[in-house]
Protein backbone atom coordinates (compact mmCIF):
# COMPACT_ATOMS: atom_id res chain seq x y z
CA UNK A 1 0.00 0.00 0.00
CA UNK A 2 1.31 3.72 -0.96
CA UNK A 3 2.92 5.58 1.77
CA UNK A 4 1.71 8.75 0.26
CA UNK A 5 -1.83 10.61 -0.29
CA UNK A 6 -2.94 13.50 -2.58
CA UNK A 7 -4.87 15.89 -0.56
CA UNK A 8 -7.39 18.46 -2.65
CA UNK A 9 -6.67 21.41 -0.72
CA UNK A 10 -8.33 25.31 -1.65
CA UNK A 11 -5.38 27.71 -2.80
CA UNK A 12 -6.69 30.76 -0.62
CA UNK A 13 -7.18 28.96 3.29
CA UNK A 14 -5.20 25.51 2.40
CA UNK A 15 -8.74 23.43 3.83
CA UNK A 16 -8.63 19.83 2.82
CA UNK A 17 -11.69 18.55 0.26
CA UNK A 18 -10.83 15.47 -0.93
CA UNK A 19 -8.55 13.09 -0.89
CA UNK A 20 -7.00 10.41 -2.86
CA UNK A 21 -4.16 7.41 -2.65
CA UNK A 22 -2.78 6.15 -5.87
CA UNK A 23 -0.70 2.85 -6.01
CA UNK A 24 0.89 3.48 -9.15
CA UNK A 25 3.21 6.40 -9.14
CA UNK A 26 1.88 7.58 -5.69
CA UNK A 27 3.74 10.86 -6.12
CA UNK A 28 3.47 11.62 -9.77
CA UNK A 29 2.22 14.74 -10.37
CA UNK A 30 -1.84 15.75 -10.70
CA UNK A 31 -3.21 18.89 -11.76
CA UNK A 32 -6.45 20.12 -9.94
CA UNK A 33 -8.56 19.30 -12.74
CA UNK A 34 -6.94 15.69 -12.86
CA UNK A 35 -9.09 14.92 -9.45
CA UNK A 36 -11.68 17.58 -9.42
CA UNK A 37 -12.69 17.88 -12.99
CA UNK A 38 -13.92 21.30 -14.01
CA UNK A 39 -15.12 21.72 -10.89
CA UNK A 40 -15.02 19.87 -7.47
CA UNK A 41 -18.64 18.19 -5.59
CA UNK A 42 -18.43 18.97 -1.94
CA UNK A 43 -21.48 18.15 -0.49
CA UNK A 44 -21.58 18.86 2.78
CA UNK A 45 -22.04 16.50 6.03
CA UNK A 46 -25.85 16.56 7.81
CA UNK A 47 -28.96 14.86 8.72
CA UNK A 48 -30.01 16.57 4.89
CA UNK A 49 -27.26 15.04 2.58
CA UNK A 50 -26.57 16.66 -0.67
CA UNK A 51 -28.99 19.05 0.84
CA UNK A 52 -26.44 21.84 -0.42
CA UNK A 53 -23.67 20.23 -2.74
CA UNK A 54 -20.75 22.88 -4.12
CA UNK A 55 -19.03 22.47 -7.01
CA UNK A 56 -15.79 24.40 -6.65
CA UNK A 57 -13.84 25.62 -9.46
CA UNK A 58 -11.01 23.73 -10.30
CA UNK A 59 -8.84 27.03 -10.33
CA UNK A 60 -9.39 27.85 -7.03
CA UNK A 61 -7.66 24.80 -6.13
CA UNK A 62 -4.62 22.84 -5.63
CA UNK A 63 -2.88 19.78 -5.20
CA UNK A 64 0.01 18.39 -2.53
CA UNK A 65 1.26 15.10 -1.71
CA UNK A 66 2.03 14.44 2.29
CA UNK A 67 3.04 11.10 3.76
CA UNK A 68 -0.43 8.84 4.23
CA UNK A 69 -2.62 9.54 7.45
CA UNK A 70 -5.65 7.12 7.75
CA UNK A 71 -7.30 9.54 9.96
CA UNK A 72 -6.91 12.30 7.12
CA UNK A 73 -7.66 10.04 4.43
CA UNK A 74 -11.03 8.84 6.31
CA UNK A 75 -11.92 12.34 7.29
CA UNK A 76 -10.45 14.77 5.17
CA UNK A 77 -12.12 17.71 5.51
CA UNK A 78 -11.31 18.01 8.89
CA UNK A 79 -7.88 18.96 8.26
CA UNK A 80 -6.15 21.91 6.40
CA UNK A 81 -2.56 22.96 5.19
CA UNK A 82 -1.45 25.58 7.21
CA UNK A 83 1.47 27.93 6.46
CA UNK A 84 4.19 25.60 6.69
CA UNK A 85 2.08 22.97 4.64
CA UNK A 86 1.77 20.57 7.51
CA UNK A 87 -1.41 18.80 8.17
CA UNK A 88 -3.64 20.23 10.48
CA UNK A 89 -6.87 19.57 12.16
CA UNK A 90 -9.22 22.56 12.05
CA UNK A 91 -10.65 23.97 15.13
CA UNK A 92 -12.75 26.95 15.99
CA UNK A 93 -16.41 27.93 14.56
CA UNK A 94 -17.48 30.27 11.93
CA UNK A 95 -20.63 32.26 11.54
CA UNK A 96 -21.99 33.77 8.74
CA UNK A 97 -24.00 37.16 8.64
CA UNK A 98 -25.25 38.83 5.26
CA UNK A 99 -24.95 42.46 6.54
CA UNK A 100 -26.54 43.56 2.82
CA UNK A 101 -28.10 42.01 -0.23
CA UNK A 102 -24.12 42.69 -1.54
CA UNK A 103 -22.04 41.85 1.32
CA UNK A 104 -21.32 38.99 4.10
CA UNK A 105 -19.80 38.88 7.07
CA UNK A 106 -17.91 35.93 7.90
CA UNK A 107 -16.79 35.75 11.63
CA UNK A 108 -14.31 34.22 14.04
CA UNK A 109 -13.14 34.84 17.18
CA UNK A 110 -10.19 37.54 17.05
CA UNK A 111 -7.41 36.51 15.07
CA UNK A 112 -3.13 36.91 15.50
CA UNK A 113 -2.37 36.85 12.38
CA UNK A 114 -3.96 37.55 9.01
CA UNK A 115 -6.27 35.23 8.48
CA UNK A 116 -7.62 34.06 5.16
CA UNK A 117 -11.43 34.04 4.84
CA UNK A 118 -13.09 32.10 1.39
CA UNK A 119 -16.87 31.58 0.75
CA UNK A 120 -18.60 30.17 -2.17
CA UNK A 121 -22.53 31.44 -2.43
CA UNK A 122 -24.88 29.37 -3.92
CA UNK A 123 -28.71 29.91 -4.31
CA UNK A 124 -31.29 27.54 -3.29
CA UNK A 125 -33.43 27.83 -6.16
CA UNK A 126 -31.07 28.04 -8.64
CA UNK A 127 -27.88 25.99 -8.22
CA UNK A 128 -26.28 27.78 -11.47
CA UNK A 129 -26.63 30.42 -9.36
CA UNK A 130 -23.35 30.65 -7.78
CA UNK A 131 -20.07 32.43 -6.82
CA UNK A 132 -17.03 32.65 -4.81
CA UNK A 133 -15.59 35.22 -2.50
CA UNK A 134 -12.53 35.93 -0.51
CA UNK A 135 -10.49 38.40 1.59
CA UNK A 136 -8.50 38.71 4.63
CA UNK A 137 -9.55 39.26 8.19
CA UNK A 138 -7.09 41.46 9.49
CA UNK A 139 -4.91 41.04 12.73
CA UNK A 140 -6.87 41.84 16.22
CA UNK A 141 -9.84 41.95 13.88
CA UNK A 142 -12.53 39.25 14.85
CA UNK A 143 -14.00 39.62 11.01
CA UNK A 144 -14.52 40.36 6.80
CA UNK A 145 -17.17 42.04 5.40
CA UNK A 146 -16.83 39.97 1.75
CA UNK A 147 -18.48 42.07 -1.45
CA UNK A 148 -20.86 39.86 -3.34
CA UNK A 149 -22.82 40.64 -6.95
CA UNK A 150 -26.49 41.22 -5.32
CA UNK A 151 -28.64 38.72 -3.72
CA UNK A 152 -32.26 38.15 -4.65
CA UNK A 153 -33.91 39.62 -1.57
CA UNK A 154 -36.11 37.26 0.42
CA UNK A 155 -34.32 34.40 -1.10
CA UNK A 156 -32.50 31.30 0.94
CA UNK A 157 -28.49 31.15 0.24
CA UNK A 158 -26.16 28.44 0.98
CA UNK A 159 -22.77 29.29 2.38
CA UNK A 160 -19.80 27.55 2.08
CA UNK A 161 -17.02 29.37 4.34
CA UNK A 162 -13.73 29.01 5.15
CA UNK A 163 -11.32 30.66 7.30
CA UNK A 164 -7.50 29.78 7.73
CA UNK A 165 -7.42 26.99 10.13
CA UNK A 166 -11.26 26.97 11.24
CA UNK A 167 -13.46 24.27 10.65
CA UNK A 168 -15.75 24.09 7.37
CA UNK A 169 -19.01 25.58 7.43
CA UNK A 170 -21.92 25.38 5.66
CA UNK A 171 -24.73 28.00 6.84
CA UNK A 172 -28.07 28.84 5.13
CA UNK A 173 -28.95 32.52 5.11
CA UNK A 174 -31.77 34.80 3.79
CA UNK A 175 -30.60 37.35 1.83
CA UNK A 176 -31.87 41.18 3.76
CA UNK B 1 20.44 36.61 -61.58
CA UNK B 2 23.53 37.38 -60.38
CA UNK B 3 27.14 36.52 -61.82
CA UNK B 4 29.69 34.13 -61.84
CA UNK B 5 32.04 34.16 -58.92
CA UNK B 6 35.32 35.66 -60.82
CA UNK B 7 38.75 34.69 -59.73
CA UNK B 8 41.52 37.00 -60.79
CA UNK B 9 44.35 35.10 -62.52
CA UNK B 10 47.75 36.36 -63.92
CA UNK B 11 50.09 35.91 -66.72
CA UNK B 12 53.75 36.69 -66.87
CA UNK B 13 54.32 40.19 -68.60
CA UNK B 14 50.66 41.72 -66.93
CA UNK B 15 50.69 45.23 -65.87
CA UNK B 16 48.30 44.86 -62.75
CA UNK B 17 46.02 47.65 -61.71
CA UNK B 18 44.43 48.76 -58.39
CA UNK B 19 41.71 46.74 -59.50
CA UNK B 20 43.57 43.63 -59.84
CA UNK B 21 44.95 43.67 -57.13
CA UNK B 22 41.40 44.59 -55.24
CA UNK B 23 39.36 41.59 -57.12
CA UNK B 24 41.88 39.16 -55.38
CA UNK B 25 41.01 40.40 -51.89
CA UNK B 26 37.40 40.92 -52.63
CA UNK B 27 37.77 37.19 -53.78
CA UNK B 28 38.95 35.82 -50.53
CA UNK B 29 36.68 38.35 -49.03
CA UNK B 30 33.92 37.02 -50.80
CA UNK B 31 34.35 33.22 -49.96
CA UNK B 32 34.74 33.62 -46.28
CA UNK B 33 31.51 35.75 -46.34
CA UNK B 34 29.72 32.89 -48.04
CA UNK B 35 31.09 30.13 -45.89
CA UNK B 36 29.70 32.07 -43.18
CA UNK B 37 26.42 32.36 -44.99
CA UNK B 38 25.99 28.79 -45.88
CA UNK B 39 27.50 26.89 -43.25
CA UNK B 40 26.35 28.95 -39.90
CA UNK B 41 23.65 30.51 -39.31
CA UNK B 42 24.15 34.40 -38.24
CA UNK B 43 24.12 35.88 -34.90
CA UNK B 44 26.61 36.83 -31.91
CA UNK B 45 29.87 34.52 -31.88
CA UNK B 46 31.07 35.80 -28.44
CA UNK B 47 30.72 38.42 -25.78
CA UNK B 48 29.11 41.19 -26.75
CA UNK B 49 27.10 41.74 -23.60
CA UNK B 50 25.98 44.32 -22.32
CA UNK B 51 26.59 45.27 -18.69
CA UNK B 52 25.66 48.14 -16.41
CA UNK B 53 27.27 50.26 -13.36
CA UNK B 54 25.09 52.60 -11.37
CA UNK B 55 25.75 56.46 -11.68
CA UNK B 56 24.12 59.62 -10.26
CA UNK B 57 23.21 62.72 -11.68
CA UNK B 58 21.69 65.96 -9.58
CA UNK B 59 18.37 67.04 -10.91
CA UNK B 60 17.66 70.68 -9.36
CA UNK B 61 19.30 69.41 -6.09
CA UNK B 62 18.28 66.11 -5.85
CA UNK B 63 20.19 62.62 -6.74
CA UNK B 64 18.70 60.82 -9.17
CA UNK B 65 20.34 56.93 -10.19
CA UNK B 66 20.75 55.64 -13.27
CA UNK B 67 22.55 53.25 -14.92
CA UNK B 68 25.48 53.62 -17.82
CA UNK B 69 25.08 50.71 -20.08
CA UNK B 70 28.48 48.86 -21.42
CA UNK B 71 28.95 46.80 -24.63
CA UNK B 72 31.57 44.00 -24.05
CA UNK B 73 34.15 43.38 -26.75
CA UNK B 74 33.59 40.34 -29.15
CA UNK B 75 32.20 39.23 -32.56
CA UNK B 76 29.34 38.26 -34.47
CA UNK B 77 28.60 37.10 -37.84
CA UNK B 78 25.80 38.82 -39.99
CA UNK B 79 23.46 37.24 -42.02
CA UNK B 80 25.92 38.45 -45.13
CA UNK B 81 28.13 36.66 -43.67
CA UNK B 82 30.67 39.34 -42.39
CA UNK B 83 32.01 39.80 -39.59
CA UNK B 84 31.55 42.52 -36.86
CA UNK B 85 34.22 42.86 -34.30
CA UNK B 86 34.01 44.94 -31.32
CA UNK B 87 37.44 45.18 -30.44
CA UNK B 88 36.79 47.09 -27.07
CA UNK B 89 34.21 47.67 -24.68
CA UNK B 90 32.16 50.79 -25.47
CA UNK B 91 29.40 52.56 -23.02
CA UNK B 92 25.83 52.81 -25.16
CA UNK B 93 25.10 56.50 -26.14
CA UNK B 94 22.46 58.04 -24.56
CA UNK B 95 22.83 61.46 -26.35
CA UNK B 96 22.52 58.59 -29.89
CA UNK B 97 19.40 57.46 -28.28
CA UNK B 98 17.74 60.79 -28.00
CA UNK B 99 18.95 61.70 -30.98
CA UNK B 100 17.26 58.51 -32.77
CA UNK B 101 13.85 59.73 -31.20
CA UNK B 102 12.57 55.78 -30.23
CA UNK B 103 11.33 56.94 -26.59
CA UNK B 104 7.52 56.49 -26.92
CA UNK B 105 5.64 57.56 -23.40
CA UNK B 106 5.09 55.55 -20.92
CA UNK B 107 2.22 55.39 -18.80
CA UNK B 108 2.48 54.77 -14.90
CA UNK B 109 3.63 51.48 -13.81
CA UNK B 110 4.84 50.36 -17.82
CA UNK B 111 8.42 50.17 -18.63
CA UNK B 112 9.50 49.48 -22.19
CA UNK B 113 12.28 47.59 -23.90
CA UNK B 114 13.80 49.12 -26.35
CA UNK B 115 16.17 46.75 -28.56
CA UNK B 116 20.02 47.51 -29.08
CA UNK B 117 21.24 46.76 -32.52
CA UNK B 118 24.74 46.07 -34.22
CA UNK B 119 25.30 46.43 -37.50
CA UNK B 120 28.84 46.49 -39.69
CA UNK B 121 29.91 49.21 -41.36
CA UNK B 122 33.22 49.80 -43.53
CA UNK B 123 35.04 53.22 -43.16
CA UNK B 124 37.96 54.66 -45.02
CA UNK B 125 40.85 54.78 -43.14
CA UNK B 126 42.66 58.31 -43.42
CA UNK B 127 44.44 58.66 -46.73
CA UNK B 128 48.11 57.59 -47.20
CA UNK B 129 50.63 60.08 -46.93
CA UNK B 130 52.94 58.60 -49.49
CA UNK B 131 52.61 59.01 -53.02
CA UNK B 132 54.16 58.35 -55.85
CA UNK B 133 54.34 61.70 -57.16
CA UNK B 134 53.06 65.13 -55.53
CA UNK B 135 50.76 65.76 -58.16
CA UNK B 136 48.40 62.73 -57.08
CA UNK B 137 45.98 62.72 -55.21
CA UNK B 138 46.62 60.90 -51.69
CA UNK B 139 43.70 57.83 -51.08
CA UNK B 140 42.94 55.76 -48.40
CA UNK B 141 44.75 52.35 -48.73
CA UNK B 142 42.80 50.59 -45.70
CA UNK B 143 39.03 50.37 -45.61
CA UNK B 144 38.37 49.86 -42.32
CA UNK B 145 35.82 47.10 -41.24
CA UNK B 146 33.57 49.00 -37.98
CA UNK B 147 30.48 49.12 -36.75
CA UNK B 148 27.29 51.21 -35.06
CA UNK B 149 25.28 50.60 -32.66
CA UNK B 150 21.72 52.17 -33.10
CA UNK B 151 18.48 51.68 -30.77
CA UNK B 152 14.41 50.96 -32.33
CA UNK B 153 11.73 51.38 -30.78
CA UNK B 154 9.88 48.90 -29.14
CA UNK B 155 8.32 45.63 -30.71
CA UNK B 156 10.86 46.89 -33.76
CA UNK B 157 12.92 43.72 -33.09
CA UNK B 158 10.47 41.43 -34.19
CA UNK B 159 11.46 41.69 -38.03
CA UNK B 160 15.23 40.50 -37.42
CA UNK B 161 14.39 37.30 -38.14
CA UNK B 162 13.07 38.38 -41.83
CA UNK B 163 15.99 40.23 -43.33
CA UNK B 164 16.58 39.90 -46.67
CA UNK B 165 20.21 37.73 -47.48
CA UNK B 166 22.01 38.60 -50.64
CA UNK B 167 22.35 36.54 -54.03
CA UNK B 168 23.94 33.44 -53.53
CA UNK B 169 27.43 34.41 -55.19
CA UNK B 170 27.53 37.64 -53.93
CA UNK B 171 30.34 38.67 -51.06
CA UNK B 172 29.35 40.18 -47.36
CA UNK B 173 29.43 44.03 -48.65
CA UNK B 174 26.25 45.23 -47.79
CA UNK B 175 25.44 46.59 -51.62
CA UNK B 176 21.59 48.16 -50.91
CA UNK B 177 22.50 50.26 -48.35
CA UNK B 178 20.41 48.41 -45.60
CA UNK B 179 22.32 47.08 -42.52
CA UNK B 180 21.80 43.93 -41.20
CA UNK B 181 21.12 44.05 -37.71
CA UNK B 182 22.08 41.66 -34.65
CA UNK B 183 20.47 42.43 -31.42
CA UNK B 184 22.30 42.76 -28.71
CA UNK B 185 19.76 42.97 -25.93
CA UNK B 186 17.63 46.03 -24.80
CA UNK B 187 17.42 49.10 -22.71
CA UNK B 188 15.29 50.54 -20.63
CA UNK B 189 15.05 54.39 -20.93
CA UNK B 190 14.66 57.56 -18.50
CA UNK B 191 12.99 60.21 -20.46
CA UNK B 192 13.07 62.92 -17.81
CA UNK B 193 16.85 62.60 -17.21
CA UNK B 194 17.39 61.36 -20.95
CA UNK B 195 19.56 58.14 -19.53
CA UNK B 196 19.67 54.80 -19.21
CA UNK B 197 17.55 52.71 -16.30
CA UNK B 198 19.04 49.49 -17.09
CA UNK B 199 19.11 46.45 -19.60
CA UNK B 200 17.63 43.06 -20.28
CA UNK B 201 18.82 40.15 -22.63
CA UNK B 202 15.13 38.99 -23.53
CA UNK B 203 11.88 40.47 -24.17
CA UNK B 204 8.95 37.92 -23.73
CA UNK B 205 10.68 35.24 -26.08
CA UNK B 206 12.65 37.01 -27.83
CA UNK B 207 16.16 37.81 -27.20
CA UNK B 208 20.22 38.05 -28.11
CA UNK B 209 20.56 35.58 -31.03
CA UNK B 210 23.60 33.46 -31.37
CA UNK B 211 25.71 31.98 -34.44
CA UNK B 212 25.03 28.54 -35.14
CA UNK B 213 25.87 25.58 -37.77
CA UNK B 214 24.55 24.62 -40.59
CA UNK B 215 25.43 20.66 -40.96
CA UNK B 216 23.42 17.51 -42.05
CA UNK B 217 26.75 15.55 -40.85
CA UNK B 218 28.75 16.29 -37.65
CA UNK B 219 31.54 13.78 -36.99
CA UNK B 220 33.81 12.95 -33.79
CA UNK B 221 37.36 11.82 -34.32
CA UNK B 222 37.79 10.86 -31.50
CA UNK B 223 35.11 8.12 -31.19
CA UNK B 224 33.27 10.46 -28.64
CA UNK B 225 30.84 13.24 -29.60
CA UNK B 226 29.66 15.98 -27.23
CA UNK B 227 26.47 18.34 -27.43
CA UNK B 228 26.06 20.76 -24.78
CA UNK B 229 24.63 23.96 -23.74
CA UNK B 230 27.04 25.95 -22.67
CA UNK B 231 30.73 26.87 -24.15
CA UNK B 232 32.42 24.68 -21.42
CA UNK B 233 31.00 21.57 -19.20
CA UNK B 234 29.06 24.03 -16.77
CA UNK B 235 27.60 22.33 -13.33
CA UNK B 236 23.94 21.77 -13.55
CA UNK B 237 23.92 21.86 -17.05
CA UNK B 238 22.88 19.40 -19.33
CA UNK B 239 24.05 17.58 -22.23
CA UNK B 240 24.16 14.82 -24.38
CA UNK B 241 27.42 12.36 -25.12
CA UNK B 242 27.41 9.68 -27.83
CA UNK B 243 30.32 7.32 -27.55
CA UNK B 244 31.91 4.31 -28.11
CA UNK B 245 31.42 2.61 -24.78
CA UNK B 246 30.38 -1.40 -24.83
CA UNK B 247 29.68 -0.96 -28.64
CA UNK B 248 27.91 2.03 -28.64
CA UNK B 249 25.88 4.25 -26.16
CA UNK B 250 24.14 7.65 -25.40
CA UNK B 251 23.39 9.57 -22.32
CA UNK B 252 21.52 12.45 -21.69
CA UNK B 253 22.61 13.97 -18.08
CA UNK B 254 23.67 17.19 -16.18
CA UNK B 255 27.33 17.58 -15.45
CA UNK B 256 28.25 17.69 -12.33
CA UNK B 257 30.63 20.11 -10.00
CA UNK B 258 33.90 18.38 -11.31
CA UNK B 259 32.50 18.64 -15.23
CA UNK B 260 31.71 15.11 -15.35
CA UNK B 261 28.65 13.91 -17.07
CA UNK B 262 25.92 12.63 -14.39
CA UNK B 263 23.69 10.39 -16.84
CA UNK B 264 19.93 10.48 -16.33
CA UNK B 265 19.26 8.81 -19.31
CA UNK B 266 21.21 5.80 -20.63
CA UNK B 267 20.18 3.94 -24.83
CA UNK B 268 22.42 1.32 -24.99
CA UNK B 269 23.70 -0.51 -28.05
CA UNK B 270 21.84 -3.74 -27.48
CA UNK B 271 18.51 -1.57 -26.88
CA UNK B 272 18.50 -1.37 -23.08
CA UNK B 273 17.13 2.11 -21.21
CA UNK B 274 18.60 2.75 -18.43
CA UNK B 275 16.71 5.47 -16.37
CA UNK B 276 16.69 5.67 -12.47
CA UNK B 277 13.95 8.35 -13.38
CA UNK B 278 10.29 7.66 -14.88
CA UNK B 279 9.31 6.69 -18.10
CA UNK B 280 5.86 8.36 -19.34
CA UNK B 281 4.42 7.67 -22.89
CA UNK B 282 1.46 7.53 -24.64
CA UNK B 283 -0.81 4.70 -23.79
CA UNK B 284 0.02 2.24 -25.88
CA UNK B 285 -2.35 -0.25 -27.66
CA UNK B 286 -3.14 -3.70 -26.52
CA UNK B 287 -2.31 -2.77 -23.04
CA UNK B 288 -4.37 -2.76 -19.25
CA UNK B 289 -3.46 0.38 -17.34
CA UNK B 290 -4.26 -0.28 -13.94
CA UNK B 291 -4.63 2.15 -11.09
CA UNK B 292 -6.08 1.61 -7.55
CA UNK B 293 -6.60 3.76 -4.06
CA UNK B 294 -8.74 5.54 -1.81
CA UNK B 295 -10.58 9.02 -2.93
CA UNK B 296 -13.19 10.50 -1.21
CA UNK B 297 -16.52 11.48 -2.05
CA UNK B 298 -16.57 14.38 -5.28
CA UNK B 299 -13.45 13.27 -6.47
CA UNK B 300 -12.77 12.07 -10.20
CA UNK B 301 -10.29 8.88 -10.11
CA UNK B 302 -6.64 9.50 -11.64
CA UNK B 303 -6.43 7.62 -14.59
CA UNK B 304 -2.94 5.75 -14.59
CA UNK B 305 0.06 7.20 -15.28
CA UNK B 306 0.56 7.75 -19.66
CA UNK B 307 -2.93 7.53 -19.87
CA UNK B 308 -4.65 10.66 -21.01
CA UNK B 309 -8.75 11.43 -20.57
CA UNK B 310 -9.21 11.24 -24.62
CA UNK B 311 -8.15 7.79 -24.77
CA UNK B 312 -10.48 6.65 -22.31
CA UNK B 313 -13.07 8.97 -24.10
CA UNK B 314 -11.49 7.65 -27.56
CA UNK B 315 -10.90 3.79 -28.41
CA UNK B 316 -10.04 2.72 -24.48
CA UNK B 317 -12.60 0.57 -22.06
CA UNK B 318 -12.75 1.88 -18.20
CA UNK B 319 -13.35 -0.67 -15.78
CA UNK B 320 -13.89 0.57 -12.67
CA UNK B 321 -14.58 -1.53 -9.10
CA UNK B 322 -15.41 0.77 -5.70
CA UNK B 323 -16.25 -0.42 -2.28
CA UNK B 324 -16.90 2.16 0.91
CA UNK B 325 -13.82 1.97 3.18
CA UNK B 326 -15.09 1.28 6.40
CA UNK B 327 -11.36 1.16 8.20
CA UNK B 328 -10.56 3.82 10.57
CA UNK B 329 -14.44 5.57 10.73
CA UNK B 330 -14.84 7.53 13.24
CA UNK B 331 -18.25 7.85 14.57
CA UNK B 332 -20.01 11.56 14.99
CA UNK B 333 -18.73 13.07 17.95
CA UNK B 334 -22.06 14.01 18.97
CA UNK B 335 -24.99 13.33 20.56
CA UNK B 336 -22.88 10.35 22.30
CA UNK B 337 -23.45 7.10 22.05
CA UNK B 338 -23.07 4.39 19.88
CA UNK B 339 -23.12 4.21 16.59
CA UNK B 340 -23.29 1.99 13.40
CA UNK B 341 -22.12 3.02 9.88
CA UNK B 342 -24.29 1.98 6.90
CA UNK B 343 -23.27 2.48 3.14
CA UNK B 344 -26.14 4.62 1.66
CA UNK B 345 -24.20 5.34 -1.56
CA UNK B 346 -20.91 4.08 -3.09
CA UNK B 347 -20.76 4.51 -7.04
CA UNK B 348 -18.92 6.50 -9.45
CA UNK B 349 -20.57 8.33 -12.70
CA UNK B 350 -19.47 8.59 -16.34
CA UNK B 351 -16.88 11.70 -15.20
CA UNK B 352 -15.30 9.21 -13.20
CA UNK B 353 -16.78 10.83 -10.10
CA UNK B 354 -16.79 8.93 -6.48
CA UNK B 355 -20.40 9.21 -5.06
CA UNK B 356 -19.75 7.77 -1.49
CA UNK B 357 -21.72 8.11 1.65
CA UNK B 358 -22.52 6.42 5.21
CA UNK B 359 -25.12 6.74 7.25
CA UNK B 360 -24.59 6.67 11.12
CA UNK B 361 -27.26 5.24 12.67
CA UNK B 362 -27.37 6.01 16.59
CA UNK B 363 -28.05 2.17 17.79
CA UNK B 364 -30.78 2.23 21.23
CA UNK B 365 -32.04 5.82 20.40
CA UNK B 366 -35.33 7.29 18.97
CA UNK B 367 -34.85 7.16 14.73
CA UNK B 368 -31.74 9.22 14.99
CA UNK B 369 -29.07 9.60 12.05
CA UNK B 370 -26.35 11.64 10.38
CA UNK B 371 -25.11 11.27 6.76
CA UNK B 372 -21.41 12.12 5.99
CA UNK B 373 -19.46 11.83 3.02
CA UNK B 374 -17.29 8.24 2.72
CA UNK B 375 -14.47 7.30 1.36
CA UNK B 376 -13.48 4.06 -1.06
CA UNK B 377 -11.76 2.04 -2.04
CA UNK B 378 -11.04 1.66 -5.78
CA UNK B 379 -9.31 0.24 -8.70
CA UNK B 380 -9.79 1.32 -12.33
CA UNK B 381 -8.32 -0.83 -15.65
CA UNK B 382 -8.11 1.14 -18.65
CA UNK B 383 -8.20 -0.93 -21.36
CA UNK B 384 -6.71 0.46 -24.76
CA UNK B 385 -7.49 -1.96 -27.67
CA UNK B 386 -5.02 -3.26 -29.66
CA UNK B 387 -4.49 -1.72 -32.88
CA UNK B 388 -6.79 -3.10 -35.68
CA UNK B 389 -7.99 -5.55 -32.80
Amino acid sequence: MTDKMTLIVVKKTGHVLGVVTRESDPEGKLEPKDVAGEKLLVRFAGSAFSAAQFFVPSDELAVEVKDFDPVVVTRPREFYLNADKQVTGTTGTTTITPQSNTQIRVAVAAVAAKTPAWIQVLSKNDPTDTQVRQGEIDVGQKQVDLDVLPLSSGDVYHVFALVGGRDQIVQDVTAP
Amino acid sequence: MSDPVARPVFFEGQILGALDLQDTVEYSRGRDARHSRYLHTWGIATGLELSQKEKEVDVNGTPVKYQEIWLSPGMAIDGRGREIIVSEARRLSEALFDELNVAVQEKPGEEHLYPVLLMGRDRSAPPSTFTISDCANPEPTRQLEDYEITFRGPGEDLGLENQTPPDVSAGADTSNGQPWLILLGYVKWNNTITKFKGFENKSGSTGRRYAGVLADEVAARGGRLLLRTRIKNQSDKPALVLDETDGGELKFGLFNAEGTLVPVLTVKANGDIITPGMVQSKASSGTVYVQSGIASDGVVLPLPAGVKPEDVTGKGTLHVQVSMRLEDLAPPASPAGDWAPVPIECSVDADRRVRCQVRWVQIAAAPNFVDRPGVCNYVLLVGIPATGG
